[in-house]
C-alpha cells in the first residue's frame, strides 16, 4: 500500500521499522527489496508486551515524524489486532483499521475499509494511522537488482532499552491451549430408494440428532 | 566445355563485369548482415570441435534433422536439391573460370561428372516441381507461404532448365569435350530435340542466361529466406554442444545489474545468427503443444521476429553503440504470454532442420520479464516465493519433506552417512500424495534389490528447475548451491532421481556451478536391476500399457529406449505407443518450463489433448505409464476431465514394476 503511493508520487518516502529479534532482519530486507527507502531495527530478543511494543514504536515515530503510519491489521501469532490501534492511542493520532485502499485527498487521505456489501471511507489529515487489510494487488515480487540493492543497504539497530519508553505493562498470560475435540465419522444413508433414504434421514435427525 | 566466352575477349570481360556485380551484391549485403549479427553479445561456441565437424557432415552434409518423421517425402526433396547445389555449384565454379579465365576446376571435363551433374539436375527440377505443388496446392497449414519462396523455386527451375538445354544444345553442336561417352541422359536427349544448326545459337543462349541466373541469385540470396544455404553451415558448426536439457548459466550472478533479454544486444551472436538460418519451413510450429492448444505461442515467429527486428534496427544500433534498441519485439508488441505459453518442451528444437535454439531465446527474455521487471504471472511467482521460503513450489512446509519416508523407514544420510546412492526425491514424490506413492514403489525396488541408498529428508531443497525455466536464474542458483553444499556434506558421489527434471537439473545444470555426480534416472536404472537380474518380476495380471515419453528424459536426454525396455521386460504387459506423438515427437504434458504452476486459461488444455492422443489411437490401453510426476499429475488431471479414468489408469512405470516385484527376491542380494 505504501509502495503503490510511492509507485503514484516519486517523492514519498517508505521507511520501514520492525521491533523483534535478529531475525526479523530477514523481513525488513525484503521490504528494502520491494522499494522501501530505509529500514531499521529495534531490537528485542525478548517478546514483549504489545503496548510495551506499542510506546516503542511511538518513540520511533516522534524521531522520524512520519505523516502516515501503516501498520498490518493483526499480528499472524497470537491474533491479538493490538499493536496498531494502541500506537495510534499512545501517539493521540486518529487511526482507522483494516484498510483496504488509499486515495490521496486535499489536505490528507482517504481510508478504504471493506464492510460488507462495501466500503466505507474514511477522510483523514496527517498525521494518521491505518492498520491494512489486503491492498487490493498482491505483494510485488522484488525484482533481482532490488535485491541486489536491499543486501548492500545497511539496516541500523537499536536495542529496545535504549528508547526510554516504558516497557512495563499488562502482559498477556496464555493458561491453556486444547485442541478442539475430534469430530466423529459422519454417516452415510445409500440402503433403499430416494424416498426410504430420506425416512431414515428424517428418523434419524428426530431421534439421534434431536434437532427436528 | 567449350565456353561461348572463348577466346572472345569482350565477352568474357562483360562477364567478369557480370560476376563483380553479382558476387559483389552478395558479399556487401553479407557483411551488413554479419556486423549485424556481431551486435550480439559474446557467447563461446568452440568447445568439442570434433563433434562440430561431425555435425557438419551429419546435419549439413548428411541433411539428417531434414529427413525425419513425418517430413520423409519433403525431406528427400530438400536433401535431391541441396546435393544437387553442391555438385552443381563446382559445375558453376567451372562455368565461371572457363568463361572469364579459360581455366577448369580439376575433374570437370570427366565424363563421370557431367554424368553426376546431368542426374542431379533432373532430380532438382523434379523436386522443385514436387515443392511447387506442395507450396501452391498441398500447403501445410504452418508454412509460411510468401512470395520469396516462389522466386527462389523459379531461380533454381531456371537455373536446372537452362543447364540441361545448354548442355543438350552443347553435345549436339559439339561443344562438349570429347570423352563424354556414354553422354549424359538428359543431355543425349535434349541433344536430339535441337538441329546442328540451331544448337550453337541455343546453346550460346541457355549459356548465357544461366550465368546470369546464377549471379543474379547470388545478389538475391542475402535478401531471402534462401540465405539458410550459406548460414546453416556455420549454425550447424556453432549449435549448442552442451546437453539440450541445460540452460546457459548467468555467471557472478550477485555483481551484475542487467539480468535476460531486454533488447538485441542482450541475445548472443549466435542466437542473432539463428534468425538469419530459419528458413520459414514451420516444422517446429507443426509441433509445438502451446500452438497446437490455441496459446498465442508460435516457435517459428519468436524467431522471425528476432529477425525482422534485426534488419529493422541493425542499421540505428550500428551507427550509435550506446543505443539500447528496443525489446525483442514479440513481448513488446504481442504481449509476453507468447513467452510464458512455453513449456521447454524442446519439440521445436527437435524438429528444426538447421538447429535453432528456440528455448534459449525464450528463457532469456522470460529472465529478463522474471528478474529485471517481477513479471512472472501471478501463478508461477507464488510457486518461486514457496521455493523460496519452503524450498518446494507447493509451498508445504520444510520439514515435512522426508515425512512419506519415515513410516517406511527410509533412512536419511544422517542416518546412514556411508550410502552407495542418495535418492533424490524431488519436490512432488515429497510432497504430493500421489507422487508420493511413485516414491514408495521405487523404495520398494531399491529394497528387494539390495541397493544401498538414502535420502536427504528435510535437507533436500527443490533442485531449482522450476525457478530456472520460469526465468529465475538467480534462485535456480541459490536452490542448486544449498543442494550441492548438502551433498557435499555427505560425500555423495551417486543420485538417482524418479523425477526427469531433478534428473535434468542435477546431471547437465549442476556442474555449471561445480557439483558433479553420476546421476541417473530411476527408469535407466531399475531397467539395469532387472536386466541384471537383481530384481525379479512376476506376471500380475494382463495390462495394454501406452508409454508416454516425458520431455526431459526423451527429448532432453535422449532416453526413449530404456523406459520401453522396462516396460517390456514386465510379463503381462503389452506395450503400445501413442503413435504418431512417440519418442521424439512425443507430445508434452503441458507441465514444463514452470507451467506446471501457471494457470492455462487460452485455448485447449495441454493435458486434455495428450489424452485425445491416446485415445484416438484405439490401442485399447488400460494404463499410461510416464517416468515423471508432472505428467502423472497432469495425465490424472487429463483422463479425470475427460471422463475415461475408468478406461486408462496413469501411473508411473515404477509402480508397474513394484505392484509385480516378486517378494521371493526381497533382499537377496
Amino acid at each position: 500500500m505504501a509502495l503503490e503511493r510511492k509507485d503514484a508520487d516519486a517523492s514519498t518516502t517508505v521507511s520501514v521499522v520492525t521491533v523483534g529479534p535478529a531475525r526479523s532482519r530477514d523481513a525488513l530486507r525484503q521490504a528494502l527489496a520491494m522499494g522501501c527507502d530505509d529500514a531499521s531495527l529495534v531490537l528485542a530478543e525478548e517478546p514483549l508486551s504489545d503496548l510495551a511494543v506499542a510506546r516503542a514504536l511511538a518513540k520511533v515515530a516522534l524521531e522520524t515524524k512520519p505523516d502516515l503510519v501503516l501498520c498490518g491489521k493483526q499480528a499472524s501469532d497470537d491474533d491479538q489486532g493490538f499493536v496498531g490501534p494502541a500506537l495510534a492511542e499512545v501517539l493521540g493520532w486518529p487511526h482507522v483499521s483494516m484498510l483496504t485502499r488509499l486515495v490521496p485527498a486535499e489536505g490528507g487521505v482517504e481510508l478504504w475499509r471493506e464492510v460488507e456489501g462495501g466500503h466505507e471511507v474514511w477522510k483523514a489529515s496527517f498525521p494518521v494511522l491505518g492498520t491494512a487489510h489486503k491492498s487490493e494487488k498482491e505483494p510485488r515480487y522484488p525484482s533481482l537488482p532490488g535485491i541486489m540493492k536491499a543486501k548492500k543497504k545497511e539496516i541500523p539497530e537499536r536495542p529496545v532499552g535504549s528508547l526510554g519508553a516504558d516497557l512495563g505493562g499488562p502482559r498477556l498470560e496464555i493458561v491453556a491451549l486444547e485442541t478442539p475435540p475430534a469430530r466423529g465419522g459422519g454417516k452415510i444413508l445409500k440402503d433403499g430408494d430416494m424416498k426410504a433414504v430420506a425416512e431414515q434421514l428424517a428418523t434419524l435427525l428426530r431421534d439421534e440428532a434431536k434437532v427436528l | 566445355m567449350i565456353p561461348p566466352t572463348g577466346g572472345f575477349v569482350p565477352w568474357g570481360a562483360i562477364l567478369l563485369g557480370l560476376a563483380l556485380v553479382g558476387f559483389g551484391a552478395f558479399f556487401w549485403r553479407a557483411w551488413r548482415l554479419y556486423r549485424y549479427i556481431r551486435l550480439g553479445r559474446d557467447e563461446a561456441r568452440i568447445d568439442h570441435p570434433w563433434r562440430r565437424l561431425r555435425d557438419e557432415l551429419v546435419v549439413y552434409l548428411g541433411q539428417r534433422k531434414l529427413l525425419k518423421r513425418p517430413y520423409y517425402v519433403r525431406g528427400l526433396a530438400h536433401a535431391f536439391i541441396f546435393w544437387g547445389f553442391l555438385v552443381i555449384t563446382v559445375g558453376t565454379i567451372d562455368l565461371l573460370l572457363s568463361g572469364i579465365l579459360g581455366l577448369h576446376v580439376p575433374g570437370a571435363g570427366s565424363a563421370l561428372f557431367a554424368w553426376t551433374i546431368d542426374v542431379f539436375a533432373v532430380l532438382v527440377l523434379t523436386s522443385i516441381a514436387v515443392a511447387a505443388v506442395r507450396r501452391a496446392f498441398l500447403r501445410p497449414p504452418r508454412m509460411h507461404v510468401a512470395l520469396d519462396g516462389y522466386v527462389i523455386l523459379a531461380l533454381i527451375g531456371i537455373l536446372m532448365i537452362t543447364l540441361l538445354v545448354f548442355e543438350g544444345a552443347g553435345l549436339a553442336a559439339g561443344n562438349l569435350e570429347k570423352g563424354y561417352t556414354p553422354p549424359p541422359i538428359a543431355g543425349a536427349i535434349l541433344s536430339s530435340i535441337y538441329p546442328y544448326e540451331s544448337s550453337a545459337v541455343v546453346f550460346i543462349y541457355a549459356w548465357w542466361l544461366h550465368v546470369i541466373t546464377v549471379l543474379a541469385f547470388a545478389a538475391y540470396l542475402p535478401q531471402s529466406k534462401h540465405l539458410h544455404i550459406v548460414t546453416t553451415l556455420p549454425n550447424v558448426f556453432f549449435r549448442k554442444q552442451t546437453p539440450r536439457g541445460a540452460l546457459d548459466l548467468i555467471p557472478d550472478i550477485e555483481n551484475k545489474d542487467s539480468f535476460g533479454a531486454a533488447s538485441l544486444r542482450d541475445l548472443s551472436w549466435k542466437q542473432l545468427l539463428d534468425a538469419y538460418t530459419c528458413t520459414e519451413c514451420g516444422r517446429c510450429s507443426d509441433n509445438c503443444p502451446a500452438l497446437a492448444t490455441g496459446k498465442p505461442l508460435d516457435p517459428q515467429k519468436i524467431v522471425l521476429d528476432i529477425r525482422d527486428q534485426l534488419l529493422r534496427e541493425g542499421p540505428s544500433l550500428l551507427a550509435d553503440p550506446t543505443a539500447a534498441g528496443t525489446p525483442p519485439a514479440h513481448w513488446v508488441e504481442s504481449k509476453p504470454e507468447e513467452l510464458w505459453a512455453c513449456t521447454t518442451c524442446a519439440a521445436c528444437v527437435e524438429a528444426c532442420p538447421v538447429t535453432i535454439e528456440h528455448i534459449d531465446k525464450i528463457v532469456d527474455m522470460r529472465r529478463h520479464l522474471a528478474m529485471m521487471e517481477s513479471a512472472a504471472p501471478p501463478e508461477a511467482q507464488r510457486a518461486l516465493t514457496n521455493i523460496e521460503r519452503a524450498g518446494n513450489p507447493w509451498g508445504e512446509p520444510r520439514e515435512s519433506r522426508g515425512d512419506w519416508a519415515r513410516e517406511l523407514g527410509v533412512p536419511t544420510f544422517a542416518e546412514k552417512p556411508d550410502a552407495e546412492w542418495l535418492y533424490f526425491v524431488g519436490c512432488a514424490a515429497s510432497v504430493d500424495r500421489r507422487n508420493q506413492r511413485v516414491a514408495k514403489a521405487l523404495v520398494s525396488i531399491l529394497r528387494a534389490a539390495g541397493v544401498s541408498f538414502a535420502i536427504l529428508g528435510a535437507e533436500e531443497t527443490c533442485n531449482g528447475d522450476p525457478a530456472r525455466r520460469i526465468g529465475n536464474e538467480y534462485l535456480w542458483q541459490l536452490q542448486a548451491q544449498q543442494n550441492i553444499e548438502s551433498f557435499g556434506r555427505y560425500g555423495v558421489k551417486k543420485v538417482l532421481a524418479s523425477c526427469p527434471h531433478c534428473f535434468n537439473t542435477i546431471a547437465n545444470e549442476y556442474p555449471q556451478l561445480g557439483g558433479r555426480y553420476e546421476v541417473e534416472h530411476a527408469l535407466t536404472f531399475v531397467r539395469r536391476l532387472v536386466a541384471e537380474g537383481r530384481v525379479r518380476i512376476r506376471q500380475d495380471g494382463e495390462d495394454v500399457v501406452a508409454y508416454h515419453d516425458p520431455c526431459y528424459l526423451g527429448r532432453h536426454n535422449g532416453i526413449y529406449d530404456e523406459p520401453r525396455a522396462l516396460l517390456d521386460a514386465i510379463p503381462g504387459v503389452r506395450r503400445v505407443e501413442i503413435a504418431p506423438h512417440h519418442r521424439e515427437r512425443g507430445f508434452c504434458c503441458g507441465a514444463g518450463g514452470g507451467r506446471m504452476w501457471m494457470e492455462e486459461k487460452v485455448g485447449q488444455r495441454v493435458n486434455h489433448r495428450r489424452i485425445d492422443q491416446l485415445m484416438a489411437t484405439g490401442s485399447g490401453a488400460t494404463k499410461v505409464a510416464s517416468g515423471c510426476p508432472f505428467c502423472l499429475i497432469m495425465l490424472e488431471e487429463g483422463v479425470g476431465a475427460k471422463g475415461v479414468q475408468d478406461q486408462v489408469k496413469p501411473v508411473d512405470v515404477l509402480e508397474l514394476v513394484a505392484a509385480t516385484l516378486d517378494q521371493d527376491s526381497m533382499g537377496s542380494t
